[in-house]
């Protein structure tokens, strides 16, 4: 568990009321990462909503040559700052993480128990608004550097 | 002729939603045709719809530094398209074309921005579809991405 403070120094968690604020804290768990470790692998069942702390993560797709299954290689596709979720599809369905997060330096990071989240925003409608739209913001802004990188590789 | 409450309902973005919500996002809605060539809407203008797509299809184009247009992505039929609307500054980031003749709902922003506002539930259950369509978009535009690079996965993980 951590401090209702902590999460309510984060713009990510703006909006959200005390006691709302306090049942997340009560789901939350402070955890470091050091550079080089993987968060958490794509494909894999996504039962955590993270927030960066401190440091920064990368976002990987791992992906497999069909002429030789034992080539493996990362490729880039995005990037986590502080203050930014990561993960999100813990909270969309079906709740299956698209990509690989590695830490790509030492990190700080904030661990959200997603069923306890869901739950929460299945109870709790105001809540919901405000996390949901926060969770549409961040990934509508990666599509739209996604896109922005796609055109300029088109161009 | 059918209500636009009842169009909604047909699509697939909307499955599941009630009646009561469904007639309400009906007021914000209204029936357009495009033909094929004509532009929904530009980059750079201000979003002020969302579009239920029924029958054709959208191109999304964007405007390079040499002058020409380069397309995105497609969306078709059942699909839904533009996301600039929910955020500000509230201005499209890139143009949408009908390919062919193309018929869609549009749904007012600013009314909808008010009905999710007003009621959190409506709002949650809105933003929840909405997320999941964009992550869907992500992920095709992620593999697009790839593709370019020459990788052609067996398995993208």
């Amino acid at each position: 568990m951590v401090s209702p403070e902590l999460l309510r120094r984060y713009p990510f968690f703006s909006g959200l009321e005390d006691s709302h604020l306090k049942a997340i804290a009560m789901l939350t768990q402070e955890a470091s990462s050091e550079k080089g470790k993987v968060i958490f692998e794509g494909d894999q069942p996504a039962s955590i909503l993270y927030f960066l702390i401190e440091g920064s993560v990368e976002l990987h797709y791992i992906v497999v040559d069909k002429h030789n299954p034992q080539f493996r290689k990362d490729f880039y596709v995005g990037e986590i700052n502080p203050g930014e979720p990561f993960g999100i599809s813990a909270m969309i369905e079906p709740f299956c993480y698209t990509a690989t997060a590695i830490a790509s330096n030492p990190c700080r990071i904030l661990q959200i128990e997603a069923g306890g989240l869901r739950s929460l925003c299945e109870e709790e409608s105001g809540a919901a608004a405000v996390l949901m739209r926060q969770i549409a913001r961040a990934v509508m802004t990666r599509l739209h550097e996604t896109r922005v990188q796609l055109a300029a590789a088109r161009a | 002729m059918q209500t636009l409450d009842v169009l909604l309902a047909k699509h697939p973005f909307f499955e599941g939603l009630g009646e009561d919500y469904l007639k309400l996002l009906a007021g914000c809605a209204t029936n357009q045709v495009f033909e094929a060539g004509q532009y929904l809407f530009r980059e750079g203008e201000e979003a002020t719809q969302f579009y239920i797509l029924r029958h054709g299809r959208i191109a999304i184009e964007a405007h390079t530094p040499t002058g020409g247009d380069i397309i995105l992505y497609t969306h078709d039929e059942n699909d839904v398209v533009g996301w600039s609307w929910l955020f500000p500054p509230y201005h499209w980031h890139f143009s949408g074309r009908a390919v062919q003749l193309t018929r869609v709902i549009g749904l007012d922003a600013v009314c909808l921005r008010g009905k999710c506002e007003s009621d959190p539930v409506l709002g949650y259950e809105f933003l929840k579809r909405f997320s999941h369509k964009v992550v869907r978009s992500l992920d095709q535009t992620r593999l697009q991405l790839l593709d370019l690079y020459g990788v052609h996965p067996v398995s993208n993980r």
